[in-house]
């Protein structure tokens, strides 16, 4: 493969190398360290997030929940309107709580995101026959599924933590680093703020985190790209169904809020934002939350399993799924 | 940091095999698909045959660490497999059967990926990737996406992604499959370039032509064991020689005098085809004489790959073998 270079653009792309024909050679160059096969392998199903203009679109929302949540905030700060200002003994009290439904937006734009574009990608590559050619080359199985969940991780935390930091630095223009009810006086109050950032990451990393194994092994399991988005979505769904047919039966207030998957997903920020209220009864915020926490746990801990047993015997070749 | 290239790695000598299974046996639930099998695959370039279910298959998924074998062990360009899988897959490339490619991508990308997957940097992975889709007829074709292409395309960009690394050891299932004329016979000129540029070839087919015309060695498979190991050459001609005379009169007197003799025969018309050992050309011209049949042609007999290749699969069915034992002790 020895030839003259030529530089040519080809349409709609950048400029590109074009070889003119020559005779096969054998590469001569160096080769990349594992670690580094690894690194390209997850920037390469990073990328893979965002091939789309349906991605692209979709993230479009993930801000502009933030922004319409950004002019609330703002709304309810400026104009000092009976019944629409916050009072200013509940203002740190009413961050948290905005933080908290800002979180319950993203989270089930989220979710949407992963049955439509992360649950198809296992099942994908096991119906394309994809999985023969990364694993006929020098791809570890535990590799090639550590690259997609990392890169589902990245591109879901992104979209979430994106548009709460985005929140948090508009509700602290118009609140300043104290606002009313906030438990740190003065300048101390700017770590109750990063505890407030520190909260949503780790809230947003929990829930992408869990999320995205599950998105992954509902696809492994049903290895068929067109219904992998219905499989995760139907437990999504399923398990909120479940979580009101309870609440109808044993009340609202009870740990039947626990079966809802989809605001279990807030439940780490729940319980660090919300420590278990003295006024309400015990079994609501925190304890539905933690009790929604050991079911993510219990599902993640259960795709785990199945991407283990997948991958163990995976369909090697088109249409063997 | 680059490492220093894997393929800096001294390649195996000449003589060395670049592949060698010792005992080895696979077994999927009660189907053997692999029995005993001992084979080495020589530099060069190989043609595996083998009726469906004979277990090519499962060689080349045990070549490339896909699948463990029961029992026996496997080195491929030296190394043994599955402990040094990572290190053999980044200097082997495979083009496998199934119309598979990534899903999303087009040409230039899919070889791109792939070059990337075996180890070569960002940028080496893109000059090589034009290189190989130039060297393949796709320079037109490589922005397009590889699931719009068609058959013949897509065998040509599955055969760009199993070079573009520069692999010591390429590995092709049915290059040929799904290809014109005129597109089959472009893969099998690039393919015997790339042998010719001192890369291992093994190539399974079910297009004995493409055999002949690629390879200089045949390995047939046949219910899981290796029924030939050897040349084309020897391929064709049996593990004895095979001669055909060609005789003015009747061909069966020469008959009667060879199986007199102790020889196999079979008369084909005016023609007479002896089994008979490479140096008995004096012995068979002695019994035309004795025979007293005018001789027209007279000479080793060259069957074609087909013939041979049918041939082979007898002699290497076990079932026949025993009904022939079985008629033999009738007689």
């Amino acid at each position: 493969m020895n030839g003259a270079t030529l530089n040519t653009r080809p349409p709609g792309q950048k400029g590109a190398v074009v070889f003119e024909p020559g005779g096969y050679a054998r590469h001569a160059g160096a080769r990349v360290a594992e670690s580094q096969r690894l690194r390209m392998l997850l920037l390469v199903f990073a990328r893979d997030q965002w091939r789309t203009t349906k991605s692209k679109i979709f993230a479009v929302f993930f801000v502009l929940s933030a922004l319409v949540m950004a002019a609330v905030a703002i709304v309810r700060a400026k104009f000092d309107v009976q019944g629409l200002a916050v009072p200013v003994a509940d203002q740190a009290k009413w961050v948290a709580t905005l933080l908290h439904y800002h979180g319950l937006i993203t989270t089930g734009l989220l979710l949407v995101g992963l049955a439509t574009q992360v649950a198809p990608q296992i099942a994908r590559d096991a119906h394309e026959g994809a999985l023969l050619l990364y694993f006929s080359r020098p791809v570890l199985r535990p590799h090639y599924l550590f690259a997609r969940w990392g890169a589902a991780c990245l591109s879901g935390l992104g979209q979430i933590l994106a548009p709460a930091v985005l929140l948090i630095v508009v509700l602290l223009s118009q609140y300043g680093l104290q606002p009313g009810g906030c438990p740190l006086p003065g300048a101390a109050g700017a770590l109750w703020w990063l505890a407030l950032l520190v909260g949503q990451a780790l809230s947003a990393a929990a829930a992408v985190a869990m999320a995205s194994l599950v998105a992954l092994a509902a696809g492994a399991i049903v290895r068929n790209p067109s219904s992998a988005p219905l499989a995760f979505g139907g437990v999504i769904l399923g398990s909120t169904a479940a979580s009101w047919v309870a609440q109808a039966a044993w009340g609202r207030e009870s740990a039947a809020r626990a079966l809802d998957l989809h605001h279990a997903m807030s439940a780490a920020w729940v319980l660090l934002s919300f420590p278990i209220d003295p006024a309400r009864p015990p079994n609501t915020h925190a304890v539905a939350a933690a009790g929604g926490l050991v079911l993510w746990i219990a599902l993640t801990a259960g795709a785990w399993w199945s991407l283990q047993r997948f991958l163990a015997n995976p369909p090697l070749g088109k249409g063997r799924s | 940091m680059p490492t220093p290239p894997a393929d800096a790695a001294p390649p195996p000598p000449a003589t060395e095999p670049v592949a060698a299974l010792r005992g080895v046996t696979k077994t999927y639930d009660e189907l053997i698909a692999l029995r005993d099998v001992e084979l080495d695959l020589p530099k060069g370039a190989v043609g595996l045959l083998g009726p469906n279910g004979a277990g090519k298959s499962t060689l080349f998924r045990l070549l490339l660490g896909l699948e463990i074998p029961d029992s026996g062990t496997v080195d491929v360009l030296g190394r043994a497999m599955p402990d040094h899988t990572l290190d053999v897959l980044a200097r082997v490339g495979y083009m496998p059967e199934d119309d598979s490619l990534f899903p999303g991508l087009n040409g230039i990308e899919q070889v791109v990926h792939a070059a990337q997957l075996s180890g070569l940097s960002a940028t080496d992975a893109r000059s090589r990737a034009h290189q190989a889709l130039d060297l393949c007829g796709l320079a037109d074709a490589r922005y397009r996406l590889g699931a719009s292409y068609s058959l013949g395309m897509r065998q040509r960009l599955r055969l760009a992604m199993a070079m573009a690394h520069g692999p010591e050891l390429l590995i092709l299932d049915e290059p040929t499959a799904g290809l014109d004329p005129e597109g089959r016979q472009q893969m099998l000129d690039l393919v015997a370039e790339i042998a010719a540029a001192g890369v291992a070839v093994v190539l399974s087919t079910h297009v004995l032509p493409d055999v002949e015309a690629v390879c200089d060695h045949v390995v047939l498979l046949s219910r899981g064991q290796v029924g030939y190991n050897g040349t084309v050459a020897g391929f064709k001609s049996g593990t004895g020689s095979r001669w055909k005379i060609r005789v003015v009169g009747d061909a069966q007197n020469l008959a009667s005098a060879v199986r007199a003799a102790g020889l196999e025969c079979e008369v084909e018309g005016r023609s007479v085809v002896v089994s008979a050992p490479a140096d008995a050309a004096a012995m068979l011209w002695s019994l035309c004489v004795g025979a007293g049949v005018g001789v027209r042609a007279f000479g080793p007999l060259e069957e074609d790959m087909g013939s041979a290749f049918v041939r082979h699969l007898r002699i290497d069915d076990p079932l026949r073998r025993q009904a022939g034992a079985q008629r033999q002790g009738a007689m």
